[in-house]
């Protein structure tokens, strides 16, 4: 986009690279004004809502969509998370998620040597994890779980909803219809992963929704987006070429969290230690 | 009132369902323990429980109508509560709720009015005004009786309290359902749920019934039916034997099979819970009660005795099933879904949904039963015939 | 109309008939639209939950403005950390195409904060290996390399590229070995 040289990069001042930017700018706006972006991208759209970053996702763009055609699913490789927390941070960002709720968390495993399990979550890894110094045993194991709505394709969160308001979409997305549920909290004693909560603000209940307003408009979730290990990854199982479709059709060994409650988890984890709940 | 334990999942640290949630239960108890009191005279015929089958279907109807105040207070969108009448789901074991508990509504002031018709048709008689037509409507239409009427009605009523009876146990067995149904939480998770709510049901009913039933007559400076206090009392005893069976089954056939979750409500049962599970409910409110009405049963206690002790008990067994409805409730919600810990839960006085809330709520119906008893008699007159 | 016996009786079966046609109605009246297209719940509610706006965008929606910063951090071993997470989403920054407001640009003790939320060694459970991610022990990072402990990360690393000042300082000067001080 630009033709600034390597070798010119390094000499330029603040204010030359200011420019730069302006300048950039200026051409960028003028793109979308010109219509490189427009119009293509999606079936929905809404006013106003301007360009769209690259497709991360592939398949979803240019096209009507159909709930058919994709089948998604998230890996969390837990042998990949260092727990620094950019993705309770991106959701909380991006949802506005109110204190003392979590649409997505980090536990931090300890197991020792005597096969004692310390598990903890400040404020849901939030803020990343300090050192813990409660523990004077012999540590054998240490790892991280990111945990997020499990996207059931049984899920008990929406068989109980008395009134229709937790459904699941005809691609797999388990969703709150935020204008009718009526917040009994019924989903919530419900979900065997604790995931859902009532939003102190709308009275209503919330959970993680695998972004799908990203996913409809071909991006990644956000978490995904802001994991830089790639311990959490999220894809179209019917794209025989995604990450997630390779690592599922691999011969690593797969499990899904408390497989015993039959809710057959879309969520995926690798390398989760027979300890983790 | 509880401290936190070990780990629990972030969203976990705030417990949903409240004390609203333990007296939802407990007020469709009494409703269909009270209405079961009354049937057993209605179609039964247990001649000894005339006396209070009236007042029991009034009590009943009290209730009724202060049911749904916990829920309202507790949903997030209360304006929204007709939802479930209007997209009950089919897969939801709440969603039926609604639609159980408005027809028993009917079918409840349905057969008032065929019980209290007589009275109504007289009040038309004596009232003049608006009042009259209220009383007019209250007839539907057809101020008189005649001994034809009054048998066809007789035959009504009973076909009334007939389906009456399955459909109160269906309300509240149900409501065990919403809880038994959630196989998340392993302190619900049970088949014996609806059947431990049922009979802990009646059991509350009919202690609710006979602790009014002397209060109020002492008050009038009347004396309770000694026939109908004992017949109480032994229906209170053998109810609460079945009751205390299925609780004692629930518990022990999980202790005895002792499967992974088990640990889990173990340490619940003997940590968070211990006070008021083991001590309160299994220990005093039950032990107590269950020895003093064996003794009342089976004993030829004087009437004085019998009224004192009767009354005592009953406020024991309407403690045992609050603290059982608190002790399913609220213990099923402190188990961590981690496995590792449990949750807290206080118990504010003040708040929305506080103890001081939940004491208005339960007032409510007593008020009710106050103004009603007003306009409806709650016990027959001396002069009228046996039926 | 005479009034039998049962006239009362018949009465009490139509208002009950009545109340239920009313629920029936009342049911039909207030169902929502297109309610149970695609299963027990409103469509219009997927429709809602797509139009929610986009808060974070993606590196590639930074890097299309900040070319610059970009450059070093396409190269650099924090490719893979996201503008938005250190910076704030994007969404705060460019709607429409026009700036709506400044992303915060962390200094001080914030750096570190920062820093060490991933590479903190002290902090176990995370992969080991190095692998994954390098950790260091700090401070003793710091004496290690015979720096001031008071000294903040990117006082050595550039945070968008962090190797890229240690491996100039190290074509430079080949001959310093690691924990020598360059000065």
């Amino acid at each position: 986009m630009s033709s600034n040289s390597a070798a010119s990069r390094k000499v330029l001042t603040k204010d030359e690279a200011r420019a730069l930017i302006d300048r950039d700018r200026r051409s960028f706006i003028k793109k979308v004004i010109g219509g490189v972006f427009a119009g293509s991208l999606l079936m929905v759209l809404e006013a106003g809502s301007g360009e769209l970053p690259p497709a991360q996702l592939p398949g979803v763009r240019g096209r009507e969509y159909g709930f058919a055609d994709h089948r998604f699913a998230f890996v969390v490789d837990i042998n990949r998370c260092i727990g620094c927390g950019s993705c309770c941070v991106a959701d909380k960002r991006e949802y506005n998620v109110p204190d003392h709720a979590y649409r997505t968390w980090i536990e931090r495993y300890l197991i020792a040597e005597d096969g004692e399990v310390f598990v903890d979550s400040p404020d849901g890894g939030l803020h990343g994890f300090k050192p813990r110094t409660d523990i004077d045993k012999p540590i054998r194991d240490g790892f991280f779980v990111p945990k997020l709505c499990n996207m059931c394709k049984d899920a008990p969160c929406v068989q109980v909803c008395p009134v229709g308001a937790t459904f699941k979409t005809p691609d797999g997305f388990v969703l709150i219809d935020y204008e009718r549920c009526v917040g009994c909290a019924y989903c919530v004693q419900a979900c065997p992963y604790a995931v859902r909560y009532i939003h102190p603000v709308l009275h209503t209940a919330d959970k993680c929704t695998w972004c799908y307003h990203r996913v409809r408009r071909g991006l990644l979730p956000a978490c995904v987006n802001a994991c830089p290990t790639k311990a959490r990854k999220f894809g179209d199982l019917n794209d025989p070429d995604s990450e997630i479709s390779k690592i599922l059709r691999s011969p690593e060994i797969i499990t899904v969290l408390k497989k015993e409650m039959g809710t057959a988890p879309n969520l995926y984890y690798l390398g989760a230690r027979q300890e983790v709940m | 009132m509880t401290e936190l334990i070990g780990y629990v999942f972030p969203n976990e640290h705030h417990v949903h369902w409240s004390f609203m949630i333990v007296l939802y239960p407990y007020i469709t108890g009494l409703i269909a323990g009270a209405f079961i009191m009354s049937s057993l005279y209605h179609v039964f015929n247990v001649k000894a429980l005339r006396p209070v089958s009236k007042f029991s279907l009034v009590f009943a109807f009290a209730f009724w109508t202060c049911c749904t105040l916990p829920l309202l207070n507790h949903l997030g969108h209360p304006e929204r509560a007709l939802n479930m009448l209007i997209t009950p789901s089919p897969t939801s074991a709440m969603a039926g709720f609604g639609y159980i508990y408005g027809s028993y509504g009917i079918l409840l002031i349905m057969e008032l009015l065929l019980v209290y018709r007589k009275t109504l048709v007289e009040l038309y008689q004596r009232s003049s005004g608006a009042l009259k037509k209220v009383y007019w409507l209250l007839t539907l239409g057809v101020p008189h009786v005649t001994p034809e009427s009054e048998e066809a009605d007789k035959k009504a009523i009973k076909f009334l309290a007939a389906i009456g009876i399955p459909w109160a146990c269906f309300l509240h067995g149900y409501v065990g359902f919403i809880f038994g149904g959630v196989k998340a939480v392993h302190w619900w998770f049970t088949p014996l749920m609806p059947v431990v709510f049922l009979l802990s049901a009646c059991v509350s009913g009919i202690a609710g019934i006979i602790l009014l039933y002397i209060l109020i007559m002492k008050y009038r400076g009347e004396e309770p039916d000694a026939a109908c206090l004992k017949s109480c009392v032994k229906y209170l005893w053998g109810f609460f034997i079945l009751d205390l069976t299925m609780e004692l089954l629930d518990v022990g056939i999980h202790a005895y099979l002792r499967v992974e979750h088990w640990h889990i409500v173990e340490g619940l049962l003997n940590g968070p819970l211990h006070t008021s599970f083991w001590i309160m409910q299994l220990g005093v409110f039950s032990l107590i009660p269950f020895l003093l009405l064996a003794w009342m049963s089976l004993a030829d206690v004087k009437p004085r005795l019998l009224q004192l002790s009767a009354a005592v008990v009953s406020v024991m067994i309407l403690i045992q099933v609050i603290l059982m409805r608190w002790n399913v409730v609220i213990g099923g919600q402190l188990i961590s879904k981690s496995g590792r810990g449990y949750s807290a839960f206080h118990l504010e006085f003040l708040g929305k949904e506080g103890l001081l809330a939940g004491m208005i709520i339960m007032a409510l119906p007593l008020v009710i039963l106050y103004f009603l008893s007003k306009i409806l008699p709650l016990w027959h007159s001396s002069s009228e015939a046996e039926a | 109309m005479s009034k039998g016996p049962k006239t009362h009786l018949k009465r009490m079966g139509l208002v009950v008939l009545g109340v239920v046609a009313l629920v029936v109605v009342g049911k039909l009246l207030f169902t929502p639209g297109g309610f149970g297209r695609y299963g027990h719940y409103r469509p219009g509610a997927i429709d809602d939950e797509v139009q929610r706006p986009l808060v974070h965008e993606t590196d590639a929606s930074c890097d299309s403005c900040h070319e610059w910063d970009a450059s070093f951090h396409k190269k650099g071993k924090h490719k893979v950390v996201s503008c938005e997470f250190c910076h704030g989403p994007g969404g705060r920054h460019v709607k429409d195409g026009k700036v709506v407001g400044h992303l915060e640009v962390q200094k001080g003790g914030e750096i570190n904060r920062l820093c060490l939320r991933c590479h903190d060694g002290h902090v176990r459970a995370r992969p080991q290996g190095g692998k994954v991610i390098k950790t260091v022990l700090y401070p003793n990072h710091l004496e290690k390399q015979a720096v001031e402990t008071d000294h903040l990360c990117n006082q050595c690393h550039l945070v968008h590229a962090p190797l890229e000042y240690i491996n100039a300082a190290k074509k430079m000067f080949p001959m310093v070995k690691e924990g020598e001080n360059v000065q």
